[in-house]
């Protein structure tokens, strides 16, 4: 049974330019109704030492991590426990730094990409030539509060689209780059899928890699599909053959999670599944409503994801979305 | 306390991006590493320079939203030099990094304790490295003072 843990994926504390010690943000994730945080200072991991006291003290998980802060693009490093140097590398060498992180059992996500950069934002802005999509772990989506408003976001939405088209398997999460500020409107969490009773770090990682990530500004929404009697969750690749053309597809919505946190108020939510293909399916529900389930054809579908539109604080947005389905095809030739 | 380094330097818009490090020896066992570091100025005050590089930006960075930030391009000022620290020492260990805006900052390292951002521990003897990182210089000329000193074992005793 997989349950589905609230994440904060980028902090600052005192340890670069955040206002608060690792204690206090733990303490304040956990009002916000956070299980776990990445701490993920600039360009240090000087925090990590006092990991297991605030584990221990508060109870919640915390991912070892740093913000790889470069004069080219910011790069958030999860599950590192070791400092990995940026400043031996240059505007060529961001395969060289994945590959280090990667070696330390670390993932390796590209921090808001659009963000706008030097000397407004020091390197805010992606500047990183990506010569294999394949080696980068997750892009950050959505970044900051209200990150359904910010067209910046808008951008990176767009590129991990265009990966997902292009044939990429790519993580998409959010993050609030919370260096500690008071703010408790707005805020985008990464529900990760984790079997009930495993909390390892190096589950945590893998979930975050293979897609088992949902994100969203309330409900949690996780989407399911049925092939073959088989069922899969997000990130998860269904191999096709030629029995079938059509598969069943499910969402399911929980309102609970985290809801004194938020409020949705249009009477009516829109369920989006979009693909390789575009929207294969919009319909309209009452908000409340826990499930939506259809059929969709498999035909050249590549990846589908459900994309969760309503009104919140008075503007209408997308509030949710979750990481795809994956098809491939058994090649006949090859059969 | 002994000066193990005091070194004033300046840099100009083409140090941006670029990283100055100065090697030294600790001979002596010390308690502490005390790192004075400072540099001036810290924001561009020149407004229409200023306008000049928000502007150069937004249009280099922003696609979507581009006209809106251009007619509010003075929410962006002050826009500032940034210079950080990080240290390494002679075993080749990463012992911490300021990456905070700050134009005075204050470091210390000891064995027990140290600077938030930095990595407490022995200060071994040998050759550390401390290196400026120029994330953004904008200003014509930034001048820095860098004061690296090393506080002996019986340097607390003496002044009690």
């Amino acid at each position: 049974m997989i349950s589905w843990i609230p994440y904060e994926l980028h902090t600052h504390t005192v340890n670069s330019d955040g206002s608060l010690t690792v204690l206090e943000m733990a303490r304040k994730a956990l009002e916000l109704g956070f299980k776990g945080f990445a701490l993920t200072d600039h360009n240090t991991i000087s925090g990590q030492l006092e990991i297991p006291y605030v584990m221990k003290e508060i109870g919640i998980n915390i991912i070892y991590g740093m913000e790889w802060t470069t004069f080219y693009g910011h790069m958030v490093a999860l599950g590192i426990h070791e400092y990995v140097d940026w400043r031996d590398k240059s505007i060529y060498d961001i395969q060289k730094g994945i590959y280090e992180i990667h070696k330390m059992g670390g993932i390796a996500g590209a921090a808001h990409p659009y963000r706008i950069g030097s000397p407004m934002c020091t390197g805010c802005y992606w500047q990183f030539d990506i010569k294999d999509w394949s080696k980068v772990d997750y892009l950050e989506v959505w970044s900051e509060v209200y990150p359904q408003l910010n067209p910046t976001n808008y951008r990176s939405f767009r590129l991990w689209t265009d990966l997902l088209n292009k044939g990429h398997k790519i993580t998409a999460v959010s993050g609030r780059d919370w260096h500690g500020d008071d703010r408790n409107k707005g805020i985008a969490v990464t529900y990760i899928g984790l079997e009930e009773g495993i909390d390892h770090e190096k589950c945590t990682l893998d979930a975050i890699k293979k897609g088992h990530v949902t994100v969203t500004l309330g409900p949690i929404m996780v989407l399911n599909a049925k092939f073959n009697s088989k069922e899969y969750i997000m990130g998860d690749s269904i191999n096709l053959d030629d029995s079938m053309d059509k598969i069943e597809i499910d969402v399911s919505i929980d309102y609970t999670s985290r809801e004194y946190m938020w409020k949705i108020d249009s009477e009516e939510i829109r369920i989006v599944f979009n693909s390789n293909k575009g929207n294969v399916l919009e319909v309209k529900v009452p908000y409340g409503e826990e499930s939506v389930r259809t059929m969709v054809d498999v035909n050249e579908l590549m990846w589908i994801r459900a994309e969760l539109y309503g009104s919140m604080y008075g503007k209408n947005a997308m509030l949710a979305f979750t990481n795809p389905i994956y098809l491939s095809r058994v090649e006949k030739n090859l059969l | 306390m002994d000066t193990l380094i005091l070194a004033k330097g300046q840099l100009t818009p083409s140090c941006s991006k670029t990283h100055i490090t100065y090697c030294f020896n600790l001979k002596k066992e010390y308690r502490k590493l005390n790192i004075s570091f400072s540099y001036s100025p810290k924001s561009l005050e020149d407004r229409e320079k200023s306008k000049e590089l928000i502007l150069k930006g937004i249009s280099a960075f922003l696609e979507d939203e581009k006209d809106s930030a251009t007619s509010q391009w003075e929410s962006f000022m002050p826009i500032n030099n940034l210079l950080t620290i990080s240290i390494d020492d002679s075993n080749g260990i990463f012992r911490g990094c300021g990456h905070r805006q700050s134009p005075n900052q204050n470091i210390y390292i000891s064995e027990d304790k140290a600077t938030p951002g930095f990595i407490p521990g022995k200060i071994f003897l040998g050759q550390w490295k401390i290196t400026i990182s120029a994330h953004a210089v904008i200003t014509d000329t930034c001048n820095y003072t860098l004061h690296i000193r090393g506080e002996e074992k019986d340097d607390k005793l003496d002044s009690i």
